[in-house]
């Protein structure tokens, strides 16, 4: 009897540390989420986390996502029985810049503000183009070479709208939503800024 | 009125030149007096938010900050840069979102009680 209840202590003992340890890893490497961006943690994932949507409607997807882009079914999403044409673009993680060696990119964003900006685009988008559906998403955190760091999708019933619509997007996504891009080497990280960044016209100065 | 001299609890905000103290009573008077009331000025709540380059400059991702009324955008910049002197140098490339909307950094705009002022270094998205 009394080697019985030592046994089972121990085992009792051995499943209550080990599932310590477990929580304890858990813990301590998660990247680190706040409210209001998401910050690189140096790690890659693209296992089941939480992504941020940002608005869905039966006609535009808007989401900033640290999960992997599946560029199918994001064109899928945009397919209607009432467009002829679907313009996508995808910008990926190249493993090159200026002869550097680039290992990896990361990727945050003042969420809110990009929200808002990116709501803007596709309203704008409907005011100037004939499209039924939009989708626009953005990887936040780690982005491994050759993966999508963005994605746009626009279906029309002609291809002028959607080719031109969707061409915009990106040169007005580059220009006024904040998000921000590091680029990582062997030996170090640096940010980035884009051509189209101009604090004059995001200001209204121009 | 009786001046007393006190010692003031720092508050769990940051203050700046633009703001003024903010304790009204003194518990404690050399005099012997038991209270006396220094001005009360109204002080507006500010968040402060620093992103990407900006945030390993200075250390910070968020900040709530207490700021007279009237406090104009600049001065509030100004401020900002003083407590923080190495984003000085990358005023120029930047902007500033206050409440989700760019904004100059030189704007003459007053801010409000509540407001969310961010400041943005230069966006590579995409």
């Amino acid at each position: 009897m009394h080697a019985r209840q030592l046994m089972a202590c121990a085992c009792t003992t051995a499943a209550v540390t080990a599932t310590t340890c477990y929580l304890a890893f858990r813990y301590y490497h998660q990247p680190t989420q706040t409210k209001h961006n998401i910050l690189c943690d140096g790690k890659g994932k693209d296992d089941d986390e939480e992504q941020i949507v940002l608005h869905e409607s039966e006609d535009t997807i808007l989401k900033l996502t640290p999960r992997k882009i599946d560029d199918e079914r994001i064109n899928n999403m945009v397919v209607s029985e009432c467009c002829g044409a679907i313009a996508t673009f995808v910008g990926t993680t190249r493993d090159n810049f200026d002869g550097k060696q680039v290992t990896m990119l990361s990727y945050e964003a003042y969420a809110p503000m990009a929200m808002k900006q990116l709501s803007l685009i596709s309203k704008e988008i409907r005011n100037r183009w004939a499209v039924k559906k939009i989708a626009i998403l953005h990887r936040l955190g780690v982005c491994p070479i050759g993966e999508a760091s963005v994605m746009i999708a626009v279906s029309s019933p002609h291809r002028k709208a959607a080719l031109e619509a969707c061409h915009w997007a990106i040169d007005t996504l580059k220009a006024k939503v904040p998000i921000w891009k590091k680029e990582h080497y062997k030996d170090g990280s640096t940010w980035k800024q884009n051509k189209e960044f101009d604090p004059a016209t995001l200001v209204g100065r121009k | 009125m009786v001046q007393c001299t006190l010692a003031f609890k720092t508050p769990p905000f940051a203050t700046f030149s633009s703001v003024s103290n903010t304790e009204t009573r003194c518990s404690v008077s050399k005099c012997g007096n038991t209270e006396s009331r220094m001005e009360e000025k109204a002080l507006l709540k500010v968040e402060v938010l620093f992103f990407a380059a900006c945030r390993e400059i200075t250390g910070v991702e968020k900040i709530e900050l207490k700021v007279e009324e009237k406090t104009t955008i600049k001065t509030f910049v100004a401020d900002v840069v003083k407590k923080y002197p190495k984003i000085g140098k990358m005023m120029d490339n930047m902007v500033l979102s206050v409440n989700l909307e760019y904004t100059d950094p030189n704007s003459e705009q007053t801010l409000k009680d509540a407001d969310k002022v961010a400041f943005i270094p230069p966006i590579s998205g995409g």
